[in-house]
Order: C-alpha cells, then structure tokens, then sequence
C-alpha cells in the first residue's frame, strides 16, 4: 500500500525530493509541541505550486492524509502527521518573487522566513509587520497558516491584516489564485484561509501588504515592584487612548532566566518589566512617553528607562523575544501556553496563574502580549516525572478554562493544531462547530488536509493520557 | 417602497435576534426567499430580486450589547445605525474609523454585509480590520456565533471574515463585536486643485513614498464638494491627516512642502468645521442621490493603487462628464455615469475591458432599474474559485432563500 504512495511520488518529484526511511521521518514526527510524535509514510520536497497540486492529487489517489509544513514551530502540533500518510514540505519554496514598493506590496512563496523577507525589504522603507518570536525560523505560509502576531500586533494587527491574497492547493489538486485586488464580487476566501492551519487548502503562495517603517522610537523599560500594578498601569495606557506599538510583560521568573542568558541586568527582586515601544514620526513621540510615564508612576512604576539608541533597542527586543528560549536554564521541560482576555481582564487572569501555579505545585513564569490581553504562560515541569506531566496539563486546561470565562479564547497566534482540540467545545456551541465543520467541507471534501486538526472529530488524536511515553527522552 | 428591488415581496419588521431565526425557520420550510434590508441604503448593491418573498427589516434590531470601552470593543445588534453607534462611541472618546454614508440610516448588519468603507479606509482599513465576531442566522434558521469579543483570536475558522461582504447571502447578521479606537486629537486637511488630472499621478506618487501617512487621499473629479476651494480646476486632491495635533502639524509642513517640490498650490484647512464637512462631504459623495437613481451607472473599479489615475484617466475618456470619487491609495475608484437604462449594459461592457487592461475589477454599485442588469454583469465573470462560494453558499444556504439571485449566487 504505502511503497505504490512513495513510488509515485518518486516518480513525480524525483527521489531526491521525497524521503521514506525511517530515520529519515523521525525528523518530521513532531513540531514545537514535542510531547506529541507520529510517524509520516513520506515527506515530500515539492518545489513549484503545480508540483504541490501533483502531490495532493496523488496522495487523493492512494487516500493518504497530507500535512502542510513550512518550518515546523508550530507550538500547538499543528503539523502532527496524524494516520500517517504525506507530509509535504512547503521549505524549498523559498523565493521571494515580487516586492512592489509603489504599491506596497510583496508576492512571496509559502517558504519564504519571515526573516528573510525582512532582510531582502531593507533599503525599500517597508516591512512585513507579523513578528513572531520565532521569526528566525518561521515561514510566511506557516504565519499564515497559524494568523502569527507578535509584540507589535497591538498597533499593526495580525497576520491577517497584512494577507491581500494567497494562491492555495485544494485537496483535489485544483490550483486558486485569490487577491490582491480586493473583490466585491466574491466571498473572502483568503480571509478564511489565514489561520486554518493548513486543512482548508495548502497556500503556496501570499500576497503580502507591506508597512513602512516608522520614522522613530522611544522603547521604554518600566520596571515595577509588583505584577498586579504592572498589568494595571498597561490596562490604563490602553484606556487612556495611546495605542503603543507593543507593550510587553517579562514578570521576575522569566526576567532571571533572561538575565542568565544575555545580562542585561534586570532588578532581580522586581516582579515585573514591562517594554513600552511607541513609533511614528518623532515629533510625536516625546508627548505620548511623557503620557505613559505619568501612568506607569501612578501605579508606583519603580524605574523607567528609555533605550538611548538603536543598539540598546535591539538589545531590549532580543530579550524578549529569545526570553521562552532562555526558560530552558530553569527547567527541564515546559510549555508555553496562549490564552488572551479582554484588555482590562488582564490583572485579574494574572493574579489567576499565580494562584493556579500555587494549586498544582507548577511553576509558572510569564511573558505577554500584554497589550493585547493575550498571555503566554510557561509552565515549567520535568517531562520525566509522569506525575508532574499531568499537573502541568491540567494547570495549563484550567488557565485557559478561566480565559473563557473571561470572555476570552483559548488562543490569540499558536492556533489549535491538536492540542487544543478538547477545548473548542467549551468555546463554541456545538452549532458554531457545526458551521465550521461544512465550511472544511466546502473546502476539502475529502478530509485529507490536515486530518484531525482544529476540531472535535473521530480523527482528532486522544493525548497526553497517562500512558504518554516520556520515559525514552 | 422596495417594490423596484424586490418586487412582490411582503415586508416583516423585527425587534429581537429570536424573530430573526422564527422568520428564517419558517421560510425555509416553505422554500420562500428572504431579502434582509437593514437601512436600505446600498440596495442599489446587486440584481434585481427575480422572486417574490419576504423584506426581513432589521432596524429595530437596535441595542447596544455591551461596551467595555477600556477594552476597545463593543457589541451590538445588527441593526443599529451607524450614526447611532457613532455617538455611542463619543460618549468615550472612541470611534469605529469607517466613514460610511446616510449613516443616520445605515446600519451596523448592512455595513458589513455590503462591506462598506470610505476615504478613511487608506490609513484605517475596512470592516475586515475591526471586526471581531458576528451572531448570524444561516438559512434554515439556525443562530451561530462566530470570532469572539477579544483584539486577538486564533481559534477555529475566521468564518467572520466569510460573512464580511457577503451581502446577505449565507446568513441574516443579527450582532456584531467591533474594535474601536481612540479618536485622534486633531484632524485636518490639504487640498490641491489640480490643473490636469495627469498632474496627480507624481504628486500621489511622491505623496507615497515620502513620510507622511494620511488617513486619506480623495480625487475628486467631475461633481464637486461644497468645501471645494477651487471648483475652476480639473480635479482636486484631498489629503485627510490625523493624529496628535504636534504630528497633523508636521504632517502639514511636509504636504506643502510636497506640493511646492511639484508647483501646485494648496490649501490648508485646519477649523473643526470645516474639516468635518469635508469628511463628511468625502463620504456623502460616494451616495447616489434617490432623484439620480433612473439615470445614473455607479462602478466601482479597483486597480493597484499606482494605475489610480491611469484609470481615472481611461473613464474620463469615455465620458467628459463622469464624476470619479478616487481613494487614490487604496486603487478604488467610485465612478457615476449619466446613462439611459438602455444604454448600461454596453457601459459596463466597455468600462470592464477598459479596467481588465489595466489590470482591475469593476462591480457595479448602482444602475437604473429599469435596465434589468443581469448578475453576470453587474459582478462580472467569477473565477475558479466560484466552485468553493458555491459549496459554502449550499452549506449555509441549502434551499437557496437568503437573497436569491441579488449577489453571485443564483
């Protein structure tokens, strides 16, 4: 059964695009949610858009599953190869085939990293705004594929609002070609192809909407003595009418990890840093600081220090965004959760984690797109220890449980992959789920894209029961 | 009254999101079509209903939900005015930046069924931008809610985004999550009459690539604002700016400065008054007067924002005396025609071929009822892509009743 799949794909791509030796798939059995692993039966390297529709015609014939895959950092294991069958590698399709800076605009393969993209826009004034943490290795198609944010989501939005158009693959092979012209005539399929992780359609192609460069910065770094008034002073700035370019909370467990790593020297006994950036043209800026200053001192802020150049900035933002890497100085394993709240819920779900890590005996440490509502939690625990796994799972369910109370979600830019399955049904009623399942249909009929991702079905994967193997790693 | 869009069709008011899905359920056991109207302002938007069935009036569907204002949302029904929700919003300082015209009548359900926007959309965006959840009807009367009420949410599919521009056809919207903003200190503007509309193409073009980021960038050619200063010139360019009053200052500077560099004149416009008619007169412009309707042919052509003013120039040709409203950086042209019924479909024809060579799209926006314009025309040809529309259409919509025939469905 599977050697006639590899063969045709051989044939059609060249058997030095398609792998099928074990040790080989090994690498592909998981993304950035370790804990999980399937094998694939092949993983395919397709280099051109008709190569991918080949591929997934192919794979209808033989009925095997196909998972789309660009860099594979996904934290919600959205690129597991559930039941096996094709995994198709989206990474030699790498080229950036447009960049029109009249009109602000850039065509792009799906494999295109976001850091590349950013390298090859310098010079031309513009860049692509979505900056995930893992913007070294993630790719444009994953970022669509996930709706990535990032720290300056909060002023410029989130992937989708930087997507004009997509070519995609369906799942019988058919090529579409949507955008960039916005089209009154037609519904906006592109809009619902950001963020469905790759079982809607496999994008090969993104129109990307380009933003120029502000004129100027002032990133701050506010450090505050207690948590509670750093995620008040930021509900504030954000009541106040000042829309920062980012605010981001590091709070003491992840500044000291952070601090190990890099020495940058944060207080070690303040319970929270928060990285205010404003930008826009420089005569405005200096007023919307003086503004923030005056709202962080209200909530007894015990220093603010302002980056003097574009070196100490840089510095500042490599911090944060290498802060979940540096988390591994503190633990053996951990889990970076996603959950976002209404803004002003923010110092009411922190003060939750601190009492939710109490309960399950869990350390929790705390990054966050804090000006967004939208929290990152680590959850620090030794994969060896059966016992501590599953307190870590249920602290996690419970953090993300009480989001939804909030009248929040369950995930603002990791996306549900598989991990979060069991919690779309306390999220949404059963008929919401319903419509979403006929919109899958609509696009793949079949089911093979993405078999088992983003909702409840016979497919999705039963997980991290007690019997989950940790103890070979 | 809607007796030339829907002719034969009785009208039912509601007042609570339930009747919404009582009157769908019950259509849709009798297989009767159902025209959802909320302000009745774009329904020149879309063929003529080919079926008697029922005008679902969604006005009264009017209360505001909930508006956390520190958290820069708000929910309400469907079927509030825009102008409504614009006061609401006030109250706090905030606003929802998409100029939409006959606000007094348009309402929120409308605006994001027919997906509305207006000069503001260059620096703000559209309703794609700020909507954040919907609660809707589907077609055999079924509510469900999509997105949710918080800035950021990856969960599931963004079915939000489907219903945006969708005109009715894969649900009856009885609610809606909106982020708003902070409205900004000061507003103001700098126009430039223009002595050729050629001359805008390297002042738009400078206008681009420098600095300045305006909420708006109009050209208006033909038909003229009442607070134009110069109504003598061949077009006049409106650039919108708005921000903290020390940046709309700055940004004055570096307009005029850019005027000057090309040799044009321009007039700053800084007095409260002022600058709100013009944003008002900007957004009013894109209406069809009711007394115009027999005889007049709106387009919207959409080109990349560089061919703009090529375009505009291909449309001035065909006719000395159609008026353009341009959103120059966004490639979106409003386009009004003098045009006897008779006369439409061959203008269409001829407009499309012209936008097709540059590149663009043309929908029809409006036309004389009389001349009876068929879908194809109006929408123009579909793509492949049709074929995935048409499967969510049948999945939404399984006995075809929601708006039958008036968008691209059959």
């Amino acid at each position: 059964m599977k050697k006639p799949l590899t063969r045709d794909l051989r044939r059609c791509l060249g058997a030095t695009s398609v792998l099928s030796e074990l040790g080989d798939l090994r690498v592909y059995d998981c993304d950035g949610l370790t804990i999980e692993k399937r094998l694939p039966d092949a993983v395919v390297f397709p280099a051109t858009t008709e190569q991918v529709a080949e591929v997934v015609r192919i794979c209808s014939r033989h009925d095997a599953p196909i998972v789309a895959r660009g860099a594979g950092t996904s934290l919600a294991g959205g690129c597991l190869p559930i039941g096996g069958g094709v995994v198709v590698m989206l990474t030699r399709m790498k080229r950036i085939i447009e960049v029109n800076v009249a009109d602000r605009m850039a065509l792009v393969e799906a494999g295109v990293l976001n850091l590349q993209l950013a390298r090859a826009l310098t010079g031309t004034g513009l860049h692509f705004a979505p900056d995930p943490s893992s913007q070294i290795a993630c790719t444009i198609g994953g970022n669509v594929a996930t709706n990535a944010g990032g720290p300056h989501t909060l002023k410029y939005g989130v992937t989708l609002n930087h997507v004009l158009g997509v070519e995609a693959v369906l799942g019988d092979g058919t090529v579409m070609q949507l955008g960039p012209l916005g089209d009154r005539a037609a519904l906006d399929l592109t809009g619902v192809l950001v963020g469905s992780e790759g079982t809607l359609a496999i994008v090969t192609r993104v129109w990307i909407r380009l933003t120029p460069n502000p004129q100027d910065y002032r990133t701050l770094r506010v450090t505050f003595d207690s948590l509670d008034d750093a995620s008040n002073a930021i509900s504030d700035v954000i009541a106040s009418g000042i829309v920062p370019a980012a605010m981001e909370l590091m709070d003491q467990g992840i500044l000291a990890a952070v601090d190990e790593a890099f020495q940058f020297g944060f207080p070690a006994d303040a319970e929270a840093v928060v990285v205010i950036e404003l930008d826009g043209p420089s005569v405005g800026l200096d007023e919307q600081r003086d503004r923030i200053t005056e709202i962080c001192n209200r909530h007894q802020a015990r220093e603010i220090l302002q980056a003097s150049d574009a070196q100490q900035r840089a510095l500042l933002w490599k911090c944060r965004k290498m802060a979940v890497g540096a988390v591994g100085r503190l633990s053996p394993s951990y889990c970076i959760q996603d959950g976002v709240v209404p803004r002003t819920k923010l110092p009411h779900i922190i003060r939750r984690i601190t009492e939710i890590s109490a309960k399950y005996s869990i350390r929790i440490v705390n990054v966050a797109h804090a000006g967004d509502g939208n929290i990152h939690p680590i959850l620090l625990f030794d994969e060896r220890d059966a016992d501590q796994v599953q307190r870590a799972l249920a602290a996690g369910k419970e953090l993300l449980e009480d989001c939804i109370r909030c009248g929040g979600s369950v995930t603002a830019e990791h996306g549900i992959g598989i991990e979060k399955i069991s919690l779309m049904e306390s999220l949404f009623a059963p008929y919401d789920l319903k419509m979403m399942e006929k919109v899958r249909d609509a696009f793949n009929p079949g089911g093979g894209l993405g078999l088992g991702k983003v909702l409840p079905s016979p497919h999705a994967p039963t997980l991290l029961h007690a019997a989950v193997s940790i103890g070979d790693v | 009254m809607f007796d030339s869009i829907f002719p034969g069709s009785e009208t039912i008011q509601v007042a609570h999101q339930s009747e919404v899905a009582e009157v769908v359920a019950a259509a849709y056991a009798q297989q009767r079509p159902i025209y959802p109207v909320g302000g009745a302002t774009s329904l020149g938007l879309g063929a003529v209903a080919g079926k008697p069935g029922t005008v679902l009036r969604l006005a009264k569907l009017n209360q505001r939900v909930d508006y956390p204002s520190r958290d820069l949302t708000i929910t309400v029904e469907a079927g509030m005015k825009m102008a409504e929700l614009a006061k609401c919003l006030s109250a706090e300082q905030q606003r929802l930046p998409i100029d939409v015209a006959s606000a007094e009548s348009a309402t929120v359900g409308g605006v994001v069924a027919a997906n509305l926007c207006g000069p503001r959309r260059y620096r703000y965006g559209t309703v794609r931008d700020y909507l954040l959840g919907l609660t809707v009807v589907d077609g055999t009367g079924q509510s469900f809610s999509t997105g949710g009420r918080v800035v950021k949410n990856a969960a599931g599919y963004d079915l939000t985004r489907l219903m945006i521009g969708s005109l009715g056809a894969l649900g009856v919207i009885t609610q809606a999550t909106l982020m708003v903003r902070p409205v900004p200190e000061m507003s103001a503007f700098v126009v430039v009459p223009l002595p050729s509309l050629e001359k805008a193409e390297s002042l738009l073009a400078s206008l681009r690539t420098s600095e300045l980021e305006p909420a708006a960038l109009s050209l208006v050619v033909g038909d003229r604002l009442a607070d134009d200063p110069d109504r003598g010139a061949a077009a006049t360019l409106w650039i919108g700016l708005e921000s903290s009053e020390i940046e709309v200052r700055w940004m004055l500077d570096l307009a005029s400065r850019l005027c000057r560099e090309q040799g044009l004149p321009a007039v700053f416009i800084d007095a409260p008054d002022r600058v709100a008619s013009i944003w008002r007169g900007l957004t009013e412009h894109a209406a069809v007067r009711p007394d115009q309707r027999a005889a007049t042919l709106a387009v919207e052509l959409t080109v990349l924002p560089s061919r703009t003013v090529a375009a505009a120039v291909r449309l001035h040709q065909f006719d000395p005396q159609a008026s353009l409203l341009c959103q120059a950086g966004n490639g979106v042209i409003l386009a009004w025609f003098s045009c006897k019924p008779e006369n439409a479909g061959e203008l269409v024809t001829r407009i499309r071929k012209a936008a097709e060579e540059l590149g663009g799209r043309v929908v029809v926006t409006d036309f004389p009822p009389e001349s009876r314009l068929d879908r194809s025309t109006i929408w123009g040809p579909p793509g492949p892509e049709i074929r995935v529309m048409q499967r969510i259409k049948r999945q939404f919509d399984p006995e075809g009743i929601l708006n039958p025939g008036r968008f691209i469905f059959e």
